[in-house]
């Protein structure tokens, strides 16, 4: 009987998991189909009402890989853009965020706990919001239509802030104490002992961050005009629907947001789990 | 474990990605056509339009021979260059003097006859069944020599020329082939044949000679009309149409003999020589040796002492550009002589409509009829118009385009598109055509291209 509701629980599971995961399966399924298929699966004959693709390719191809990773520099381009930015808004939210989070959980400041509140409103406010003072911003400093524009705003977010928080607040302040002792200096707990002992907290805003910047639209959408400044959640929208280029260009932008997501997996679950322990 | 294997998959994962950036970029570049442009100019196109054409006489001398006569030697062919009394064809002298007895016998008999200096009635005769459009003379009407008597229907007397030519052309076909045989007894048939062409010619000549009066019969004596046998509507029939009587002078015939016997004389005389009567080129030439003359035009010279002209032909997009008072320059004999400042004196237009024809005097005393030579003229579009290359010009017939290179920002940087324009072409020269209101002015355009391009096809340039 035991067994029997083990085994139910794992089908349910892995039911519960078919489904969350069928749109990543369909969309790796629909990039091999060719254009043809695509449109019979998309465009039902009449009086059928739902599209309905198969669920294996019957006439599986290479070409909508073939014209996206051979024929299109734009798509390299892009991918470069979007890694870039990701790159350097993740490096600049840790020079930031790190210190500004060992800050506000070490420090003795008076009003501290009310800076730290702001700091948590502010990163409650939706992009929309705080979109047209940072349009002014840039336009005064000059940076509108550059990447600046977007990893400048992006670098003082307060979210990584928030996470990393948590996690150096779970650090005992004995240990703390007890460096004090030994004759270490503030920066030198920072970095020899915050660090290493909040590296889960850091890791989870590191993958959190890049996953977010990975698929960041209305930024970019909003300071930049030039086309070769774009990243790619700006370049996959302009790719032939009909044709399985654009599922083929979706399916290749998955990879790097797996990986990170895959490196970081253990760390974002423990920084998650930090930050949800009550202060 | 599996985060290290991760961490080394996404490093190799980078390094394709930064490989298939350098590769997807070669392919790319492949697949790209080359381009050089070039801006369009806005202008007034010119063109030196060529064409080859002919000097030609405005005088043509014809030699006419008595009918008749045959031809023993024909000495200047067709494109010979003659000058005054050279030899052009010699006849046979036996002929010759045979064809002036008869005729000189012909005449005594019209003296003897009354023809020349007696009194008498003078029928007037036409053919049979030929309709009558009107009578001028009504019986006691008194007539001179080329009064006009009645006139008759001008088609059905074209008609019985065109019938009366073909059965003369059968028997000239018919005692060729005697004269070929040359057997005794068919030298007798060959002389019938002679006869009969002889009679069909004076036919002929007679009601050419109506004819060309516009069907006018007139009098070819003097005296009283003493009756009219027809009236308008009629047909004519075998009797006479209309009789004169009274005093009669030497008739037209009669006068004629003489003159043509005069003339066999002349040539007997030259020992059967027919000399040209000008300086110039032979042009054509009717009849060969051994050939019987037929009583018209035998050789055409034309006079290169009289003025000429040069004729060409032109195709009418270039004669277009051209007008009446232009000045064109002449080229003759590979150029070694030059005519410049020739004024167009005359343009008409072919036929078909699609070509005209440009007539010049030409002033020179070195060239002769018939010379090739080449016009020059210079021409300018009347309008000011966008030139572009030639080779910008794609298309045929009324189709042509143009690809224009439009520049935009693209996810590489800058990006160049050709676009195709459709465009009227006004006029071309050997390097420029002149668009109709495309409304470009300063736009690059597709000059050359190493692939074949499509609308809106992203293409590199190699050179603007």
């Amino acid at each position: 009987m035991k067994k029997l509701r083990q085994i139910s629980g794992h089908g349910a599971a892995a039911l519960l998991c078919l489904i969350i995961c069928s749109p990543v399966l369909m969309l790796v399924n629909l990039s091999f189909q060719d254009s043809l298929e695509l449109s019979k699966a998309f465009v039902p004959p009449t009086g059928q009402d739902l599209a309905m693709p198969d669920m294996l390719p019957l006439f599986p191809t290479l070409d909508n890989f073939g014209e996206i990773l051979l024929e299109s520099p734009q798509f390299y381009k892009v991918f470069w853009n979007s890694l870039g930015i990701a790159a350097a808004v993740t490096a600049g939210q840790l020079i930031i965020a790190v210190p500004a989070a060992w800050g506000f959980s070490r420090t003795k400041l008076r009003f501290r706990r009310q800076l730290f509140d702001l700091y948590v409103l502010l990163m409650l406010m939706p992009f929309q919001v705080t979109m047209l003072s940072q349009y002014i911003m840039l336009d005064k400093l000059g940076l509108m239509d550059t990447r600046a524009a977007i990893i400048l705003p992006a670098v003082f977010s307060a979210f990584p802030v928030f996470i990393i928080y948590r996690s150096f607040c779970s650090i005992p302040e004995e240990v703390l104490e007890s460096a004090r002792i030994d004759g270490a200096g503030e920066w030198q707990i920072l970095l020899r002992i915050g660090i290493p002992m909040g590296s889960a907290g850091i890791m989870a805003a590191v993958v959190l961050g890049f996953l977010d910047l990975w698929n960041m639209v209305e930024q970019p959408l909003a300071f930049i005009r030039d086309r070769k400044l774009y990243p790619l959640s700006l370049y996959l929208p302009m790719l032939d629907r009909t044709g399985g280029s654009i599922l083929a260009a979706s399916a290749v932008t998955l990879i790097p947001a797996a990986f990170v997501f895959v490196i970081g997996q253990d760390k974002l679950e423990a920084g998650i789990i930090a930050s949800a322990v009550k202060e | 474990m599996v985060k290290r294997k991760a961490v080394r998959y996404f490093g190799g994962f980078l390094a394709v990605m930064l490989v298939m950036t350098f590769v997807s970029r070669m392919v790319y570049t492949k697949n790209l056509a080359v381009v050089t442009a070039e801006k369009v100019r806005i202008g007034r196109l010119s063109k030196n339009i060529q064409c080859c054409g002919t000097a030609e006489a405005t005088a043509v001398k014809t030699v006419s021979l008595p009918e008749g006569l045959t031809v023993e030697k024909l000495t200047a062919p067709a494109g010979s260059k003659v000058s005054v009394g050279e030899e052009l064809l010699r006849l046979d002298m036996a002929k010759l003097r045979e064809t002036a007895e008869k005729l000189a016998r012909e005449i005594d008999d019209d003296i003897m006859n009354g023809g020349l200096g007696g009194s008498g009635e003078v029928p007037v005769f036409t053919e049979s069944d030929m309709p009558v459009k009107s009578v001028k003379v009504k019986a006691g009407d008194k007539v001179s020599v080329g009064s006009e008597l009645f006139t008759l229907n001008s088609d059905r007397l074209l008609m019985l020329i065109n019938e009366l030519e073909a059965v003369r052309n059968e028997d000239i076909i018919g005692r060729n082939g005697e004269d070929s045989l040359s057997t005794d007894g068919e030298t007798v048939q060959a002389e019938l044949f002679d006869l009969s062409i002889s009679e069909k010619q004076k036919k002929i000549d007679r009601y050419l000679k109506i004819y060309n009066a516009g069907g006018k019969v007139c009098a070819e004596s003097e005296g009283t009309v003493t009756a009219v046998n027809i009236k308008a509507g009629d047909l004519t029939g075998q009797t006479a149409a209309v009789v004169i009587s009274g005093q009669a002078k030497t008739t037209g015939s009669t006068a004629a003999k003489q003159e043509q016997l005069d003339k066999l004389n002349d040539l007997m005389a030259q020992q059967g020589a027919v000399l040209s009567p000008a300086e110039g080129i032979v042009t054509k030439v009717s009849v060969q040796a051994g050939d019987v003359t037929g009583g018209g035009a035998a050789v055409c010279i034309a006079d290169n002492t009289e003025p000429m002209v040069f004729n060409a032909d032109l195709s009418g997009e270039d004669g277009r550009l051209l007008a009446v008072g232009d000045s064109a320059s002449l080229s003759f004999r590979n150029g070694r002589i030059n005519l410049t400042d020739n004024r167009i004196a005359a343009m008409t237009r072919s036929e078909d409509g699609q070509n005209y024809r440009l007539t010049l005097p030409l002033e020179s005393d070195e060239i002769v009829s018939g010379e090739v030579g080449q016009l020059t003229a210079g021409a300018a579009c009347s309008d000011i118009c966008e030139c572009v290359p030639n080779r910008a010009v794609k298309g045929s017939g009324r189709e042509k385009y143009i690809y224009l290179l439009k520049k935009e920002e693209g996810f590489l940087g800058e990006e160049y598109h050709a676009e195709r324009i459709d465009v009227e072409t006004v006029m071309s020269n050997e390097n420029s055509t002149a668009l109709k209101n495309t409304g470009l002015t300063e736009e690059d355009m597709v000059i050359c291209t190493d692939k074949e391009l499509k609308d809106g096809q992203t293409v590199r340039v190699s050179k603007v």
